[in-house]
C-alpha cells in the first residue's frame, strides 16, 4: 500500500518533469489534428483562439526568448493551477462531506467508533438526514421517478423562459421547507 | 446544510464564470467590461439547471435512505414487469 504522501510527492515529481522538461523537447511536427486538417484541406480554416496574446498562449509563456523555457515555465504554470484548481475543489467537497472521507464540520456520532478511520468511509451514508417530515414518510420509488421527472424536464426547459426557473426554484424551496418539518 | 451540499457544483460554475468572457458573437459592455451575449446566456443555462439538479438530488438523498433507494424499483412494479417480458 503506498502512502498518500509519497503518491502525491511522486506524482508531482513526474508531472513537474514531463510539463518543465520533456515538454522543451517535443516534436515540432504537427499533430494529430493539424496533420489531417492540412490532408483533407480544411486546415487553412483555422482561426487564432480567443485568448491569443494572453501570458501563456501557445504553451509558452511570453516574453522569454529560449523557446524551450518558454514552453517548461508554461508547462509548469499549467501543472500549478490544474493542482490548485482541482486540488482545491476536491478538498472542498471533502470538507463538505459530499464525496469520499474527509474532515466534517460538525462532530456526529461515528457508526463505526471502532475503526481508526472513524467510519468515515461510510460518507456517503451521511447524506440522509435522519427525520419525521412528510417528505422523508413518502415511498422511496415515488421520491426517486418524482426526482428523475423534475430534472428531466427542468433540463429540457429553453433557458430563456426565466419565469419557469423561477416556479422550479419556487417547487424546490418549497418542498424542502416540507422536509424540515415534523409530521 | 443545502449550500454546504451543493460544493460539488463549484467545478461547473467555475465553466460558467468563464463562458461570458471567451464565447464569441454579440457584446454587450456591463460596468466596462465586454461580456459575450451568447455566453451570458449559456452560462445563465447551466448555474440554473445545474444548480437546480443538483439541489433536486440533494434533497432526495438526505430524505431519503440508502437502503430504501435500491429496492425502491421493486416497489414501482418496473422490475416485476421487466422479468415476464
Amino acid at each position: 500500500m503506498i502512502r498518500l504522501r509519497t503518491f502525491l510527492v511522486v506524482g508531482l515529481l513526474v508531472a513537474f518533469v514531463l510539463a518543465g522538461v520533456v515538454s522543451g523537447f517535443a516534436s515540432p511536427a504537427p499533430d494529430g489534428l493539424e496533420k489531417v486538417a492540412a490532408d483533407k484541406g480544411f486546415g487553412s480554416t483555422a482561426r487564432t483562439h480567443d485568448l491569443d496574446g494572453s501570458p501563456v498562449a501557445g504553451y509558452q509563456v511570453t516574453g522569454v526568448g529560449d523557446n524551450r523555457v518558454a514552453t517548461g515555465l508554461a508547462g509548469a504554470i499549467g501543472v500549478v493551477s490544474t493542482l490548485v484548481v482541482g486540488g482545491g475543489c476536491s478538498s472542498r467537497c471533502a470538507v463538505a462531506g459530499v464525496v469520499g472521507p474527509g474532515r466534517r464540520p460538525c462532530r456526529r456520532a461515528s457508526p463505526h467508533p471502532g475503526r481508526s478511520d472513524g467510519g468515515r468511509r461510510h460518507g456517503v451514508h451521511q447524506l440522509f438526514v435522519p427525520r419525521r417530515s412528510p417528505v422523508h414518510a413518502l415511498p422511496a420509488h415515488v421520491k426517486l421517478a418524482a426526482a428523475a421527472a423534475f430534472v428531466l424536464v427542468v433540463v429540457s426547459t429553453p433557458y430563456r423562459q426565466l419565469w419557469a426557473f423561477a416556479g422550479y426554484a419556487v417547487l424546490l424551496v418549497g418542498t424542502s421547507v416540507i422536509a424540515r418539518s415534523r409530521c | 446544510m443545502l449550500g454546504r451540499r451543493l460544493v460539488v457544483e463549484v467545478p461547473f460554475v467555475a465553466f460558467a464564470v468563464l463562458l461570458p468572457f471567451v464565447s464569441r458573437g454579440e457584446k454587450v459592455d456591463v460596468v466596462g467590461v465586454s461580456l459575450s451575449i451568447s455566453g451570458l446566456w449559456g452560462a445563465w443555462n447551466v448555474l440554473a439547471k445545474a444548480t437546480l439538479g443538483v439541489a433536486t438530488s440533494v434533497l432526495l438523498a438526505s430524505t431519503t435512505e440508502l437502503r430504501a433507494l435500491v429496492p425502491g424499483w421493486t416497489g414501482s412494479g418496473c422490475r416485476r414487469r421487466s422479468f415476464r417480458s
